[in-house]
């Protein structure tokens, strides 16, 4: 485990990066330093001998969490003893002052919070190490050491961003995990990217990609993606499996293709309408689903939404109160060191009566100045924890947010191809009633003009007439209307596209046909070819072409249909996996950083109470 | 030249290293606005002054058992209080009153609460380090101010009479401002020295605070507006997921009770700490203004010496000859026909009185000088006792509010946390 003995460093070493007084390390200032340690403390410095040795063992070894909870447990008791130990001697000793506490033992038991969090959800997949690495172009980069299942593998920041596109397009009704958003451009022109002097930036990107590749472990579609086992292998190259199928063979337009498993679409999938806009979709009309479904649906959706509102303004605050945390932190600092500069300069005048009281008061002083050190140092840890347990995390609850935005998209615009086929066949079946009744009345007529005829000579007259016209006028018209069909083909083009699918897939065999049919149907929406004007010949042939799309259209719902269900099916999976995993790192959340509150406060409370003992010596 | 303070007699007629013989305890609190009577028409704020003493003096004002006297007092009585002590006790160290503030008479927020606070908190610095004082807290005028239900006629009766002489030491302080000591005694270089350091170490400190207080302002704020999230949050999970919504509403609770005890603890400094370090400071300067005057007096004395060194130096010369006059005059006279050798004796005489004058003067001075210097020094540690004292109490009560709000947010969150 070594990644715990990595963050043990960091946490102990709070003042690294610093102007403090003990930014070289806290070794630096020995107990033995402190020059107003009474005699009479000893009992208390014996306790606290004892905690510091059992805070030894227990941070060696905070693996699993039966030592965790036992770590807190003692901790508990530490505490208790302390005070207890504090109010004994009280009562004891009134006129001696406490012990000087090392920062060494604070430090100590505020990295064992952070530790037992971590260690609290046992992750399957480490980053265990970031740094300088060159890749196989002999470029530098920050690499990111992945240990998974004993196998080690390096990975750089912008193939991670990679694997999460791919995932992105193989998976559209999955919401994929986030990973930290790209260093913005202009910061990295000015200040490329160094495993030097970055470190804030990486240690954030080692946290958040750990999370990242623990989340997507955690979704089973994802861990069986063969793209993502592919990445944690160290066996593959990544650019060679970024130009490899699945990924290679992805089509353009995931709405073209099955939901589920988009690199294996089948020929009726190109036929299906593509839109962009949700515009048309009749958000009332539940067919492919169910009432029940859509509400379900809505919901959700409603709901993380709503998530999104409330958590968006939280992030914000907790970002800017960590800044004025720090702030404060540093003016806490800033206080201790005056503290101490008036701990040596607190009298005006000193003879041989005041010594020992100007010796106290200038002890008391520093203790001051110690507790403030201590809030200093305290509030710094806290920081840190805040910007782990809650800053981060709800970012990455917002990015998850995000992205379900966009699987709620997909799902939309599918139900809109659903809807769009759905008319269509309708209206196609529609359209051969019409005809069919056109003709049945047509035949009625006829014979009953005939019946007339045969009495009376005007009306056989007429009809001569009339067949001469007939036979005429659809000659003149169709023409016409192919010619300007031709004239204008562009305009006619993304008025088809809608409808493009019924394009059968030996394009060009009937693409006349095809320009045909769409002629008539551009004229039939608009209302202007009456079947009763169309000659009985042309309504047969309409007739047959229609059921033979009509053939095709229900092929299509057939398909649709399916992938209506598959994509229902797993939408809903993955909102409520989401809803589920926001419930469960808002518990998480609120305890950790119920714990980091508590652990503050204890030491904080702690340097205080020390401080108010030696105050209350002061000799008047 | 020299001015003797004619009631700087320097009589030590109390001795300063005793300490107070009864116990006097001054309590400034509940400050309000009361409006003005018949003869002020402008509204003031009053301050409630509870005294609690054994002296015997005072037992005939308090009636009742507990032995608390209470009146109610306006900052100008504090102030003609201060104005009547500096005036009879120049050798003391006058602790100082807070700012007349103009400015916030001028906006108007002199009735705001945090401005009443501010001075009710340092009102009650002035009148506890009055009553430690020894010699401050026997003074009739003091007995008078807390304990008298005639205070009001007896101010009125003062207003105008009072002699003003703080403008004479001003212009007094101006005017010596660019002569120096020429032997300054170790113990007040050191005393100079320290107080500098004292003072400036206190200002930075009071600085910090302001800013400090500040900042805890925003994040108090800051979580305020968290919790209000969480409310929201809290609202979006009821119904949906008990558990962690109660969860939320316990966190909540946390983070609303850790908003209120930072603005509680931030109006603590705001109020009573850093008023207590810039009283401290007032002190400071106070102090300062003491060790002026002292200097003051040895600039007189010295100055004085200087005299007498040039007059014994001429009559010297007179004696010895015609040393200190030249040639040209000494005709001049002989033509005016002026006996030289009477004139000479004459001048001779009048230099010998002038001296014996002077000595005579010299010695007085010295006196003055030197027992303002006792008296200064005796004052100067009394000034640091009492420095500590108030440091003792003041630092304690950083401590214990310090303590009281971690403890308090301790309790609240281990319960959030067993509630988790």
């Amino acid at each position: 485990m070594n990644i715990f003995g990595e963050s043990e460093e960091e946490d102990n070493n709070p003042f690294a990066g610093t102007n403090h007084l003990y930014a070289s390390g806290i070794a630096a200032v020995a107990d033995g330093e402190d020059d107003f340690i009474p005699k009479g403390a000893t009992i208390y410095d014996e306790i606290n001998k004892d905690n510091d040795e059992g805070e030894d063992i227990e941070t060696g070894s905070p693996v699993d969490s039966p030592i965790n909870s036992f770590t807190q447990n003692t901790m508990k008791h530490d505490l208790k003893e302390q005070e207890k130990g504090m109010n004994s001697f009280e009562n004891a000793a009134p006129t001696t002052s406490t012990k000087f506490e090392p920062y060494v033992s604070l430090t100590m038991s505020m990295a064992i919070g952070s530790n037992g969090q971590n260690s609290a959800e046992t992750p399957d997949i480490n980053i265990t190490e970031a740094g300088d690495y060159k890749d196989p172009w002999g470029k530098h980069a920050i690499g990111y050491v992945i240990q998974f299942q004993g196998k080690e593998v390096v990975r750089r920041y912008s193939e991670f961003d990679t694997l999460r596109q791919a995932l992105i397009r193989l998976l559209p009704t999955v919401i994929i995990p986030p990973i930290p958003s790209k260093h913005p451009l202009i910061k990295y022109f000015l200040n490329p990217l160094a495993a030097e002097n970055d470190s804030k930036i990486i240690d954030k990107r080692k946290r958040m990609l750990t999370s990242f590749l623990n989340n997507c472990y955690a979704v089973e579609e994802i861990r069986n993606q063969v793209v993502f086992t592919k990445f944690l292998n160290p066996e593959y190259s990544w650019p060679n499996v970024l130009k490899s199928p699945p990924i290679a063979i992805l089509p353009v337009n995931n709405l073209l293709a099955p939901p589920l498993n988009p690199t294996k679409p089948s020929p009726l999938h190109l036929l299906l309408p593509v839109t962009k806009s949700l515009s048309r979709l009749d958000p009332l009309a539940h067919n492919g689903s169910t009432l029940e479904l859509e509400k379900q649906f809505a919901h959700l959706e409603a709901r993380l939404k709503k998530f999104r509102l409330h958590l968006d303004p939280s992030h914000k605050i907790i970002k800017q109160h960590r800044l004025h945390f720090h702030n404060l932190g540093s003016l806490f600092a800033e206080l201790g060191a005056y503290y101490n500069a008036f701990s040596l300069q607190a009298n005006v005048i000193s003879n041989e009566d005041t010594v020992k009281a100007i010796k106290m008061l200038s002890n008391a002083i520093e203790k001051i100045g110690h507790g403030f050190d201590v809030n200093y140092v305290c509030s710094e840890i806290l920081i840190e924890n805040l910007l782990n347990s809650l800053e981060e995390p709800i970012g990455e609850i917002l990015h998850f947010l995000e992205d379900a935005q966009r699987v709620i998209t997909f799902r939309k615009l599918k139900r809109l191809q659903f809807q769009i086929i759905e008319q269509t066949i309708q209206k196609r079946e529609l359209r051969i009633k019409n005809l069919k009744e056109a003709q049945f009345q047509m035949k009625r007529l006829q014979e009953a003009l005939q019946r007339n005829a045969q009495e009376s000579p005007t009306i056989a007259e007429a009809i001569k007439h009339i067949e001469k016209k007939m036979s005429l006028s659809p000659t003149d018209d169709v023409p016409k209307q192919l010619q300007e069909s031709e004239l204008r083909p562009q305009e006619e083009q993304p008025r088809i596209e809608e409808i493009s699918g019924e394009a059968p897939p030996d394009r060009d065999q009937i693409s006349i046909s095809n320009r045909r049919t769409t002629t008539r149907k551009k004229n039939r929406r608009s209302g202007e070819l009456e079947p009763h004007l169309l000659t009985e010949h042309e309504r047969q042939q309409e007739i047959q072409k229609l059921f033979k799309e009509i053939e095709k259209l229900n092929e299509c719902f057939k398909l649709i249909n399916k992938d209506m269900e598959d994509v229902n099916k797993s939408t809903l999976q993955t909102l409520r996996m989401l809803e589920d995993y926001i419930n469960r790192k808002m518990g998480i959340m609120i305890k950790s950083f119920t714990k980091f509150v508590i652990n503050w406060l204890t030491e904080c409370l702690k340097a205080w109470k020390n401080a108010r003992l030696i105050v209350n010596n002061i000799e008047t | 030249m020299g001015r003797t303070d004619p009631k700087g007699n320097l009589v030590p007629n109390h001795d300063r290293s005793k300490k107070p013989e009864h116990k006097l305890e001054i309590l400034v609190s509940d400050p309000q606005k009361r409006s003005g009577d018949q003869s002020t028409t402008s509204s003031y704020v009053s301050y409630q002054i509870s005294t609690k003493t054994d002296n015997p003096a005072y037992q005939k004002y308090h009636d009742d058992a507990g032995g608390i006297i209470v009146v109610h007092r306006r900052y100008s009585d504090l102030l003609l209080l201060h104005n009547i002590l500096s005036n009879d006790h120049p050798t003391c160290i006058i602790p100082p009153l807070p700012d007349k503030k103009v400015f916030q008479y001028i906006a108007g927020d002199r009735f705001s609460q945090s401005f009443t606070q501010k001075r009710c908190h340092s009102l009650q610095n002035f009148l506890r380090r009055v009553a430690n004082h020894p010699i401050l807290a026997v003074s009739n005028s003091l007995m008078m101010f807390l304990v008298s239900p005639d205070w009001d006629a007896y101010r009125k009766s003062l207003a105008g009479h009072l002699q003003q002489n703080n403008k004479d030491e001003v212009t007094d302080v101006f005017m010596n401002a660019f002569k120096t000591v020429h032997k300054q005694s170790d113990e007040f270089v050191e005393i100079k020295e320290k107080s500098d350091k004292l003072d400036h170490n206190v200002a930075k400190i009071d600085k910090i605070f302001h800013r400090v207080v500040k900042k805890y302002d925003a994040i108090s704020e800051d979580y305020s507006k968290f919790g209000s999230n969480i409310q929201d949050l809290q609202e979006l999970c009821t119904g949906e997921n008990e558990m962690l919504s109660q969860n939320l509403k316990n966190f909540n609770e946390g983070i609303t009770q850790l908003s209120f005890g930072i603005r509680d603890l931030s109006k603590y400094l705001d109020y009573e700490y850093i008023v207590d370090l810039k009283d401290l400071e007032h002190y400071i300067d106070s102090m300062n203004q003491l060790i002026k005057l002292k200097e003051q007096k040895q600039i007189d004395y010295e100055e004085l010496s200087e005299y007498l060194t040039k007059s014994v130096n001429e009559k010297n010369n007179l004696i010895s000859g015609y040393g200190g006059s030249n040639f040209f005059t000494n005709k001049l006279e002989e033509l005016a026909g002026i006996n030289q050798e009477s004139a000479r004796r004459e001048k001779i005489d009048k230099l010998e009185t002038k001296i014996n004058c002077l000595t005579g003067e010299l010695e007085s001075s010295k006196k003055i000088a030197d027992a303002f210097e006792q008296e200064t020094l005796k004052e100067v540690s009394l000034f640091e006792e009492l420095k500590t004292k108030e440091l003792k109490t003041s630092l304690g009560s950083l401590a214990d509010h310090h303590i009281e709000f971690y403890e308090k947010l301790l309790e609240t969150w281990v319960k959030v946390d067993e509630n988790l």
